[in-house]
């Protein structure tokens, strides 16, 4: 008896050494994977990756905007590339999009202007153009449709860009109507990527 | 933006506005597929800051937002842009109108755009700001086959009467100056508008065309109205009716086969009362100092019935009109009334535009550009034409180009000469101006990157004029648009 317990008992040890090792097995093989530099991620699968980055992937850590609900959420970027800002106040990038003629709007005036309701999300109904007055902060595209704007006042804005007759507002991505709200924190260098636009139907 | 307490004093003008906002789904029957949105810029064409109120009507005459957006402390020459396809108008999906009063004279340009990532199609006309109880529209259609594929009207109808409802009946005439249906209307509330799609028409057969009379047939009533016509799946002419007519008009632009395809075909409807005989009326046509070719007259081919309309139309006439040819035309119907309009095809491709022809008897000296522009960086650029109203004697013009508030004006920047002022212009008799900023040669005076708008004054002859929008390099769909300039008397 005692010797088939012994038996019954080290054949069950066999088995859970067998089982352990090949679960060990199995996990030695994925852990390589998983850590692995060298296997290429699609392009499409790294939306931290900002078209203006221009430091490598590892210094860029990714934070969504507290007000976008909806998914894929728009990709802001911490970009220490930027200019550092004065204290109080945030640096700020991006590349105006037409996702109409698929290309960017270059040499083209814009500007961020402050969130209006009692939430402050909410876009404006009219537009003047930018009044520094009111808290617009206005900027102008580079020929390739690139900004960066230094020393921007923290706060919850939308994005007006110009358009004939019209000002155009940034929406959440492409084909999107959602205009996008921006979140600035004081202190921040933020690189919020492709900025999408139904450029030119204002 | 401020709000304030409006009293509405002498200066009014009305807006009529279609409109499709939100996610409302494709239209499979009518002239078009596309979901069409507005926005409308407004201009203070007064010495003062202007205050007003913007209401919003459904169709059924109920606001269709509740308040009425209000508006103060717009400057002389100021801009203010509202778009009623975004959420935040407070708007819901649909169509509807739009009043706008306020207490300095106002000009409007209203646009239509297909967006949301729909291939382009644009269309622009003016506020309507003298209602009448009688309006003509020169050229009209239900799916007709044209060079620039199929065409289809829409026929927007504002009552303008305030607080009463109006009935209305629009006639459908052929060419041979017979009414082929009369469609009615009954109880447009007030300020609400109808929208007639001849699409829908059946009583009309495919392939017909003609031009329409718009009138009230309650006491009282008065309205304004706006023509969309499609043709293709892109291309979107939009253009105001007419409610006066005249026995000379302006075309300061004509073009006939040009290289890039621009023809521009002259629609003339006979509003005289009786036939207008063949070669009753003449298109004198001046050609542009850059233009090919020389100065010709050419005089319409058949009778003309009352109410219909007849065609001038450089795309197939190629014996009249010489190819390569532009410049301006003046319409001669002595003795008779009439009204015309002119459309901008580009043969070939998706673009179109149109703008009504000018009314020779005008007696302003100024006219207003609210958007001029000299090749923006992203495409933008305008052509405007000012025309030279006298046919006996020079015009001698100052153009006053001033930038936009929001046009760069820092050192080395576009606008950073501020308003550039051009004098000692003269516009030949009869002739037109071209200031093409769509080119590195037209109106050297101005930089590339240049905005703004461009104010004409003219010391002797009454002028006025029209612009042309468009985006160089555009590679889909209709980005093409034109309306006509606003006028004042300095």
């Amino acid at each position: 008896m005692k010797l088939r317990n012994r038996m019954y008992w080290r054949v069950c040890l066999v088995i859970l050494v067998l089982l352990l090792g090949a679960t060990l097995a199995a996990c030695g093989k994925k852990a390589p994977q998983s850590a692995s530099q060298d296997v290429p991620t699609p392009v499409s699968d790294t939306p931290t990756v900002s078209p203006l980055a221009t430091v490598a992937s590892q210094e860029l850590v990714a934070v969504s905007p507290l007000s976008t609900p909806v998914s894929p959420l728009p990709t802001v970027v911490i970009d220490p590339s930027l200019p550092e800002p004065s204290k109080g106040t945030a640096t700020v990038a991006g590349e105006l999009y037409s996702f109409v003629f698929h290309k960017p709007i270059p040499g083209t005036v814009f500007y961020f202007t402050p969130a209006q309701g009692a939430n402050k999300d909410e876009p404006p109904i009219a537009f003047f153009g930018a009044r520094e007055e009111y808290g617009d902060v206005s900027g102008l595209s580079d020929e390739e449709g690139r900004f960066v704007i230094e020393d921007m006042p923290p706060g919850k804005y939308f994005l007006a860009v110009w358009a004939p007759y019209s000002w155009i507002l940034a929406v959440e991505q492409e084909q999107s109507r959602v205009p996008r709200l921006f979140i600035i924190e004081p202190d921040q260098r933020l690189n919020f990527g492709r900025l999408f636009f139904d450029w030119p139907n204002g | 933006m401020k709000r304030v307490a409006l009293t509405r004093k002498t200066a009014t003008m009305i807006v009529s506005v279609l409109l499709a906002v939100g996610l409302i789904m494709p239209v499979m029957a009518g002239s078009t597929t596309k979901n069409l949105s507005s926005n409308f810029t407004l201009v203070n064409l007064g010495s003062a800051n202007a205050s007003g109120q913007i209401e919003y009507l459904k169709p059924d005459g109920t606001p269709w937002k509740t308040p009425a957006d209000q508006f103060s402390n717009l400057p002389p020459g100021g801009q203010l842009i509202y778009r009623q396809y975004e959420a935040s108008s407070g708007l819901s999906a649909g169509r509807g109108s739009v009043i706008v009063s306020a207490d300095q004279p106002l000009g409007a340009v209203v646009q239509l755009q297909a967006r949301d990532g729909q291939v382009p199609s644009s269309g622009a006309y003016s506020g309507v700001a003298s209602p009448s109880d009688k309006y003509y529209v020169p050229l009209v259609m239900r799916r007709l086959s044209t060079a620039s594929g199929l065409g289809n009207s829409q026929i927007i109808i504002q009552n303008t009467t305030p607080g009463q409802s109006c009935n209305v009946a629009v006639d459908l005439i052929k060419s041979d100056g017979t009414t082929t249906y009369t469609k009615t209307f009954t109880g447009i509330p007030g300020g609400a508008s109808e929208e007639y799609d001849l699409d829908d028409e059946t009583n009309l057969p495919e392939n017909w065309f003609g031009s329409a009379v718009v009138r009230t047939t309650t006491s009282g009533c008065t309205v304004g109205v706006v023509s969309n016509l499609f043709s293709g799946p892109h291309a979107l002419q939009t253009f105001n009716g007419f409610a006066t007519p005249a026995q000379k008009w302006f075309a300061p632009l004509v073009t006939s086969r040009l290289s890039n395809g621009l023809s521009t075909p002259v629609a003339v409807q006979n509003l005289s009362g009786g036939d207008i005989p063949a070669n009753g009326i003449t298109l004198n046509c001046k050609k542009d100092p850059a233009s090919p070719g020389s100065d010709f007259s050419v005089q319409n081919a058949t009778a003309i019935g009352n109410t219909a309309s007849y065609f001038f139309n450089p795309v197939v006439d190629t014996t009249n009109f010489p190819s390569g040819w532009f410049g301006s035309c003046s319409l001669d119907t002595t003795g008779y009334d009439t009204v015309a309009f002119v459309q901008m095809r580009v043969i070939g491709q998706d673009n179109a535009a149109s703008y009504e022809a000018i009314p020779g008897n005008g007696t302003a000296k100024k006219s207003i550009i609210p958007l001029a522009a000299k090749q923006l960086a992203n495409g933008f650029a305008t052509a405007v034409t000012i025309q030279n109203l006298s046919t006996t004697a020079d015009a001698h013009v100052e153009l006053k180009y001033i930038p936009s508030p929001d046009c760069p004006s820092g050192a080395g920047q576009p606008c950073a000469g501020g308003t550039i002022t051009i004098s000692g212009q003269t516009i030949p008799a009869g002739g037109s101006l071209i200031q093409n900023h769509r080119t590195d040669n037209g109106v050297p005076q101005l930089p590339a990157g240049w905005f703004g708008s461009l104010v004409v004054t003219s010391s002797d002859q009454p002028i006025d004029s029209f612009v042309q929008l468009t985006i160089i390099g555009a590679t889909t769909g209709d980005t093409f648009q034109a309306h006509n300039g606003f006028t004042s008397t300095p």
